[in-house]
């Protein structure tokens, strides 16, 4: 007969408002095999873990149920107690009382509730007769990290990986690694320039012997699970051979045909073969194939004619690669969202209406301009300038229901290098609220204001159109109740964030969960804030969701300390909820090494002395099975039981109820 | 009491069910359909043999729920397609043993989905109380 003991919790009044846990304790103890029953206010404080050591010994207890909250609050804590006392973990069954049964019920005369606790309690303590004692299995790890995405965030993360003496490939998708952030003039609230504290952070990733970055690169494959993937990747054929090329830029200087330039945001055109920018990291170019008459039409080829290293291959193919990693961090960044949608601002019609990122690339020194800032339809300096906030943002008819974050003060920013670069401009801003929450926000906003003369309305623009050479602005400010129209000479519209093309089906390669607007979702948004679902995967930066530059890096570093926290270990324990097989029985019909999405199960040949095959079994790799029970429910002939939720477990549960 | 035991096949890849959703299914003011909700956790509804549908019916079920991650969003990659398939063949077999198919519900819920697992299961608890106890297994049992 076994000898089990039942915790019922109050856990203050959450349970106990709805549920009579005293009631509860006193029916199980009339099961059969049931020795002790309690309930207690806190189980899972000091004092309640020691009471449960304690009656575990003095009862010789060989299985545990606490009824209590969910199990992922703290079936740990309780397995680890009665672990302490001497008893298989795997002896400890939690039921869910809280979140299950005493928080969805409002009936104060407790009477369902403690119906149906003693109902779950029940089935609990039938299911954890069946169980089994299990000890934790034991994987090797693989101490390389994988970064996707080149911007501020992967490459803090590859940074610190590789400061802890760990290797790291960093795949960015671009020619280049640096992301948007190198797209940026300056940077809010210090004003300083974005590309000086960017630049030296690319070249030292470049240089760190940890770090191999593989640009014009994306992921195509991922398998395995945490300290252990096998990744795929694949490199897009760039038509010059990277170890031949020395950066000389002749080719570039060479080539007759252009483009229109990406890194640029369509501003100015670059050559066919390019790097996106002068500092781009590896300083090897690429050629845009769908550009280049040689690839296209075999016409040309003077790029080729002038390279002395002669690195220039038109044949070139994509290769894919096999790296074998332990960990993954994901940085795949953002992008705006198209303007286009918003029709009323005339984006695209008119020329003179931008995007924010448009102008910071006006406003930079290394941008088509060469930092002075004149408008794109004739090359004028724009006297009047008027800004529009919350293009796409906080507007679930037209675009996206959240706060892009970000915009505000990148806007604040924008009327402050406007006003240092046209002393006599005057810039306008439509906003709905300002919010600057963050050190020193608040702060750059009013000095915007109060010292570069930005106007700020409070208000909507409702419609932008030319005429006479001038873009008419007519919105509202509802602060002083009158319509507006404004004579500007350019618009910027401060567009929505959003994630990355792609993001979804990155996220499905990878196995980790995203939102409705493709942002991918931590594990917990608060309390663990760059794991994912899957343990392992690492989230950094605006994958995430809209942030600012720190709190991306923070995010970086962050991820990269649970990389390095992983990697400490030279053999991780995992759960021993594994497929097993029942050797007798099984007949090779193959079902479950079909039905298996982890490919755990392989063919085992079962041989005689003389080394003769006898029969084929199914044999599960319990380093790669993950516990799903696929195979279990696709068995016909009854021989694979998942350890944990074994068909024995499950009938008695159901049994009981 | 027992005559109208509702059992959910609860898969343990909705991890925030048992928390998140549920924590905020506290705030969408769920009503007493909870009350007859008994859960089964599994770690995939890919895992579901169905004859643990069956046996849910024999021991006194009125009603089954089968839910899970949304295909193509699985936790275990491609569990959810094997049930799924499952799921189909099973069901006109179920409809043969004589089990009325509004008995049983086959629901894909993310864990951000509260608001969807709290309107499932008032609905599903609603439109069971109205078809009563589910006897004829019982009664097939008694007649032996």
């Amino acid at each position: 007969m076994p000898r089990i003991g039942v915790f019922v919790c109050q856990c203050g009044t959450n349970i106990a408002s709805t549920v009579d846990t005293k009631k509860v304790a006193d029916e199980m103890a009339k099961l059969p095999g049931v020795v002790y029953t309690g309930d207690y206010k806190f189980m899972c404080s000091a004092p309640g873990q020691d009471n449960l050591k304690e009656i575990v010994k003095e009862h010789k207890l060989d299985g545990v149920i606490v009824s209590a909250c969910s199990p992922h609050m703290h079936e740990k804590t309780f397995r680890k107690a009665v672990e302490a006392a001497g008893l298989n973990p795997y002896k400890c069954e939690i039921t869910n009382i809280r979140e299950q049964c005493s928080w969805v019920h409002h009936d104060a005369t407790k009477a369902t509730g403690t119906l149906k606790s003693i109902d779950l309690t029940r089935m609990a303590i039938e299911r954890l007769k069946k169980n089994k004692s299990l000890s934790k299995i034991k994987i090797p790890i693989k101490k390389r990290a994988l970064v996707i995405g080149g911007g501020i965030a992967g490459i803090q993360a590859a940074l610190d990986i590789a400061e802890g003496g760990r290797q790291v490939i960093l795949v960015e998708r671009e020619p280049s690694i640096g992301g948007n952030m190198a797209k940026l003039s300056e940077t809010f609230p210090t004003m300083d320039c974005s590309q000086c504290i960017m630049t030296p952070k690319m070249v030292e990733a470049s240089l760190n012997e940890n770090i191999k970055i593989l640009t014009w690169s994306e992921v195509e494959k991922v398998d395995g699970y945490i300290g252990n993937f096998t990744v795929q990747i694949r490199k897009k054929a760039r038509y010059v051979n990277e170890d031949l090329c020395n950066g000389c830029g002749l080719c570039i200087e060479k080539c007759p045909f252009k483009a229109k330039s990406e890194f640029e945001m369509g501003m100015t055109q670059r050559k066919v073969i390019y790097t996106p920018f002068p500092q781009a990291v590896p300083n090897i170019p690429v050629i845009d194939a769908a550009n280049c008459p040689k690839i296209q039409k075999d016409k040309c080829g003077a790029c080729a004619i002038v390279c002395g290293p002669k690195c220039i291959d038109f044949k070139q193919q994509d290769a894919v690669i096999t790296e074998d990693v332990g960990a993954i961090v994901v940085a795949t960044g953002y992008q705006l969202m198209p303007n286009e949608r918003f029709g009323e601002y005339g984006y695209g019609k008119i020329k003179d209406v931008i995007s924010g990122l448009q102008f910071e690339r006006l406003a930079s020194a290394s941008g088509p301009t060469g930092g002075e800032i004149r408008r794109p339809s004739d090359g004028k300096t724009p006297k009047n300038v008027v800004f529009i906030q919350c293009v796409g943002s906080r507007d679930e008819k037209k675009g996206v229901s959240y706060c892009s974050k970000i915009c505000c003060m990148y806007t604040a920013k924008h009327t402050m290098l406007y006003k240092h670069k046209v002393h006599d401009g005057q810039s306008y801003v439509f906003y709905m609220d300002i919010r600057a929450g963050g050190k020193r926000y608040e702060e750059f906003v009013r000095r915007a204001i109060e010292h570069d003369g930005a106007m700020y309305l409070r208000g909507r623009v409702s419609r932008v159109y030319e005429k006479d050479g001038k873009v008419i602005v007519q919105g509202a400010d509802t602060l002083s109740g009158n319509q507006v129209e404004l004579e500007a000479d350019m618009v910027v519209l401060a567009t929505a964030i959003v994630s990355r093309d792609g993001a979804d089906s990155l996220a499905q390669k990878l196995g980790i969960g995203y939102d409705k607007y493709k942002f991918y979702n931590e594990y917990h948004p608060k309390l663990k804030p760059v794991e994912t679902v899957t343990a392992g995967i690492f989230l950094a930066g605006t994958c995430v969701g809209p942030m600012d530059i720190p709190e991306s890096v923070s995010m970086g570093s962050a991820s990269a300390s649970k990389v390095l926290a992983l990697f400490s270990n030279d053999q991780m324990a995992r759960e021993p909820i594994t497929a097993n097989v029942n050797r007798m029985t099984c007949n090779a019909c193959w079902d479950c090494v079909v039905a298996c999405p982890y490919n755990a199960i392989e063919k085992e040949e079962v041989k005689n002395r003389q080394g003769v095959v006898l029969k084929m079994l199914a044999k599960v790799n319990e380093g790669v099975c993950q516990g799903c029970g696929v195979c279990v429910a696709a068995c016909r002939s009854k021989s694979i039981d998942l350890r944990g939720y074994t068909d024995e477990q499950v009938y008695a549960a159901l049994a009981a109820f | 009491m027992k005559a109208n035991t509702i059992l959910t096949l609860n898969p343990k890849s909705l991890p925030l069910c048992a928390t998140g959703a549920l924590m905020q299914a506290r705030i969408w003011q769920a009503r007493a359909g909870w009350s007859i909700v008994r859960i089964i956790k599994l770690p995939c509804t890919g895992r579901i043999d169905p004859l643990f549908i069956i046996k849910a019916f024999e021991k006194g079920a009125d009603g089954v729920i089968v839910s899970g991650c949304h295909p193509g969003d699985c936790h275990y990659t491609t569990g959810n397609y094997h049930a799924r398939r499952r799921w189909i063949a099973f069901k006109s077999l179920l409809e043969f043993t004589g089990i009325d198919m509004k008995r049983l519900h086959f629901s894909w819920v993310s864990a951000s989905e509260a608001i969807k697992w709290v309107d499932l299961i008032n609905n599903i608890t609603d439109e069971v109380k109205k078809l009563g106890p589910f006897v004829e297994y019982r009664n097939l049992r008694e007649a032996q």
